[in-house]
């Protein structure tokens, strides 16, 4: 592990965390039928997601269910590679999918916290589907400053390895 | 879908803890903003939200049920438990309140503090 951690330091980032989580299609949709005026999207979209799915309105069901499901999996997904040392809430992620113009997805985390913020690098995210199921998978990355990466990589990771440089 | 948010979520809520009044010291009538809503009462409700996702183990449905521990739920139904309380009760738990939520008795008492804060609606 230590090894791993090293090697993946690169210049001033290394890092953080990684995440994945899957979800069964079915089961937001099941959640969206189940709860009115759009409950679910209020509770786990940012405000800037909750625009792009007004613009959804119109669209079919299973393009709304799917927009759903992949923002649930990128945010779990994201929960899982900062946690324990950062606990993100669903409306300080973003999820921004595959440009028209061929962007790689993309994921905003603005935390309240100023610190975190600062300490928070890219992060990086890729999102799957098949037929079902759809799955997302997020590393993250850390700006290394100095003593700040080090203390964040042992209280963050498995201790009794102190010795982890970035 | 993960039982690791639910699993992994600070057990304390101080904020709802030190709102709460023991029942038996609960006086016969409460002329509170709950508007008559008696624990007991309040505890069925709850329960009969729960006892409506068809993955709980309702021989396992208590106070002191944990949802991923005891009830077999995980994340998203955690998300979904949340929402159907808050149409049960007419409320609106607040985004950071509603995410630590993770055990029965965390339901009772963001009830309880919500019924007892008309400012948190």
């Amino acid at each position: 592990m230590p090894n791993i951690v090293r090697a993946s330091a690169i210049g001033h980032l290394m890092l953080f965390g990684i995440g994945v989580d899957i979800v069964h299609l079915p089961r937001i949709a099941a959640i969206v039928k189940r709860h009115a005026s759009h409950k679910f999207a209020r509770r786990i979209l940012s405000a800037k997601e909750l625009e792009q799915w007004s613009c959804l309105q119109g669209a079919d069901d299973p393009k709304q269910v799917r927009f759903l499901a992949v923002r649930w999996a990128v945010k779990e997904a994201v929960y899982k590679a900062l946690y324990p040392t950062i606990k993100p809430t669903w409306k300080e992620l973003t999820f921004l999918g595959l440009s028209p113009s061929g962007e790689k997805p993309t994921v905003s985390f603005v935390s309240p916290t100023q610190d975190v913020n600062q300490k928070i690098g890219p992060i990086h995210v890729s999102v799957s589907h098949d037929s079902d199921y759809a799955v997302a998978y997020v590393a993250v990355e850390q700006f290394c400053e100095d003593d700040l990466s080090l203390e964040t990589q042992t209280t963050g990771l498995e201790r009794g390895s102190a010795n982890r440089l970035c | 879908m993960s039982f690791f948010r639910l699993a992994t979520r600070s057990l304390s809520r101080s904020t709802f803890a030190s709102s709460r009044i023991p029942s038996r010291y609960v006086p016969r009538a409460r002329y509170s903003a709950s508007a008559g809503l008696q624990q007991n009462d309040i505890q069925a409700r709850v329960f009969d939200v729960l006892k409506g996702f068809e993955k709980v183990n309702q021989s396992k449905l208590a106070r002191s049920a944990s949802f991923a521990n005891d009830l077999g739920l995980d994340s998203l139904d955690a998300v979904e438990v949340v929402m159907a309380i808050e149409e049960e009760f007419s409320i609106e738990i607040p985004d950071a309140e509603a995410d630590e939520i993770q055990t029965v008795q965390q339901v009772l008492l963001a009830i309880d503090y919500i019924a007892k804060t008309p400012e948190a609606h």
